[in-house]
């Protein structure tokens, strides 16, 4: 009987706590939205689950959590506190990754640079917040849209708040389509968001192939930093472009990142453990990467309608809002609010270039970041 | 104060914030259009190339154009009904 209470004592049910209680229901709204809603279910799912399963509260002599030394989610979860996932991500993104309509429209890579903007303002915040300048970085670089890269400074910078800036940079990423159509329509005007665009340049193979190497020494000479990530996004880039390669770039693009990605995104979910995540701290994270997302939105429009001052051949400035990098989301986003107003305008193909430039301007912001503080 | 949150704008100054954000955009700025730069001139450095190397669209027999999915007929027959149907469905709306 000793023993029967003894084991009723050490089960979840009786180890439970409000807390644990309420991060489950996040973790059961993150699934449902991602199944319902559709929103980032490859992350969403992952994530929640790992959500229930961080928060499953266990004896104090079983080892189990991500945070136990010795146990296996100890050992999975070494790949995101080593920022070890976030580079093979990055590797997938790029043997994905077409920059065609970069390289034809070069103009467009400066709308990338300008969203990250909202990494720096956001750095600023974090800041007059109170948090130190390494969990500042850390916190800003929520502002670049990109789960992968937040992960990365995050544990390099500020492990312990990795769990509520990875779940932060998902979260907004997953909500993109709500959060940026209100900002693009209301820092545009009717006759901007008709603008067309002309239609992108074939672009020849050779520049394709040229492209990774050389812009992969432009950034990683300018920002050593970023060598990880960027490396290893020009490299997956390469293998996909130089088309003798086709097994190792078809393995990157879709067995090796769907792998990582579970286990970044399980990982990722199950640090978040109650009595780590349900802080005050965690509050203003989130409200922090809300506004880095606002202003890297509105960076990225503000400076196309800046640019156009100056150019013959206007851009649409809703394009400007891609520079977020959220591939593709954001992209789609610039579509559909584009389409609403001229639903023969087709701005799919010329926000992709800002997306992807986006994506380099956040691993660089990162890199200069993580060089500049350690 | 507002709304609990208390900010403090003299740690910005005290922990060099302002030159890290300022410097950090710069940076990224700077890389990134000499990227756009670099892509600018990179169509005409390849026509100057292309004097002395002509372009080979196809070293290996093959190139990323050329490559083919690796799906079947039967399977491409299978997807286009299924557009199809989508399609049909949307506009019987």
């Amino acid at each position: 009987m000793e023993i029967f209470t003894e084991f009723l004592s050490d089960t979840g049910f009786a180890r439970m706590t409000l807390p644990n209680a309420a991060m489950i229901v996040i973790g059961i709204v993150f699934i449902s939205l991602a199944i319902i809603k559709d929103y980032e279910p490859l992350l969403l799912v992952p994530i929640g689950f790992g959500v229930i399963v961080g928060n499953i509260p266990s004896s104090d002599t079983m080892l189990l959590g991500v945070y136990d030394r010795g146990s296996v989610l100890y050992y999975l979860y070494f790949g995101v506190s080593q920022g070890i996932f976030p580079p093979l991500i990055f590797l997938g993104i790029g043997a994905m990754t077409d920059f065609s309509t970069m390289l034809s429209n070069p103009k467009l890579v400066l709308l990338g640079a300008a969203a990250q903007i909202g990494v720096f303002l956001t750095f600023l915040g974090a800041l007059a917040l109170g948090f130190d300048v390494k969990e500042s970085a850390a916190i800003g670089i929520i502002g670049g849209a990109d789960g992968p890269t937040a992960i990365f400074l995050a544990s390099q910078l500020a492990p312990e708040l990795l769990g509520a800036i990875a779940i932060a940079a998902y979260s907004y990423m997953a909500l993109v389509p709500v959060i940026q159509p209100p900002i693009m329509r209301l820092l545009t005007t009717r006759e901007e968001r008709l603008i067309r665009m002309k239609p992108p340049r074939e672009v020849s193979r050779r520049e394709r192939i040229i492209f990774p190497i050389v812009a992969f020494l432009i950034c990683s000479l300018i920002a050593p930093g970023a060598i990880v990530l960027i490396g290893m996004m020009f490299f997956g880039n390469l293998l996909k472009e130089s088309c003798v390669t086709e097994r190792l770039a078809n393995t990157a693009r879709t067995a090796m990142i769907d792998i990582v990605t579970i286990l970044l995104g399980f990982c990722v979910g199950a640090s978040t453990a109650a009595d780590q995540f349900l802080k005050p701290e965690s509050l203003q994270i989130f409200g922090l990467g809300a506004l880095s997302f606002c202003i890297a939105t509105a960076g990225g429009l503000l400076f196309a309608k800046l640019m156009n001052l100056f150019l013959k051949e206007k851009i649409n400035p809703l394009v400007g809002a891609a520079g977020v990098s959220a591939v593709p989301d954001s992209a789609r986003v610039v579509q559909m609010v584009g389409q609403q107003e001229d639903p023969h305008n087709f701005l799919l193909m010329h926000a992709m270039a800002p997306n992807v430039a986006g994506v380099i301007g956040s691993a660089v912001a990162a890199g200069v970041l993580w060089s500049v503080l350690t | 104060m507002v709304l609990g949150i208390s900010l403090d704008f003299q740690s910005l100054m005290d922990s060099d914030g302002i030159v890290i954000a300022v410097t950090g955009l710069m940076i990224v700025f700077v890389a990134l259009a000499m990227v756009s730069l670099f892509i600018k001139v990179l169509p005409n450095i390849l026509n100057v190339v292309s004097l002395w190397v002509p372009e080979c669209e196809s070293p290996h027999g093959h190139s990323a154009d050329s490559i083919e999915p690796d799906v079947h007929s039967e399977d491409d027959d299978e997807v286009l009904a299924a557009i199809g149907f989508v399609l049909k469905n949307r506009l019987s709306k």
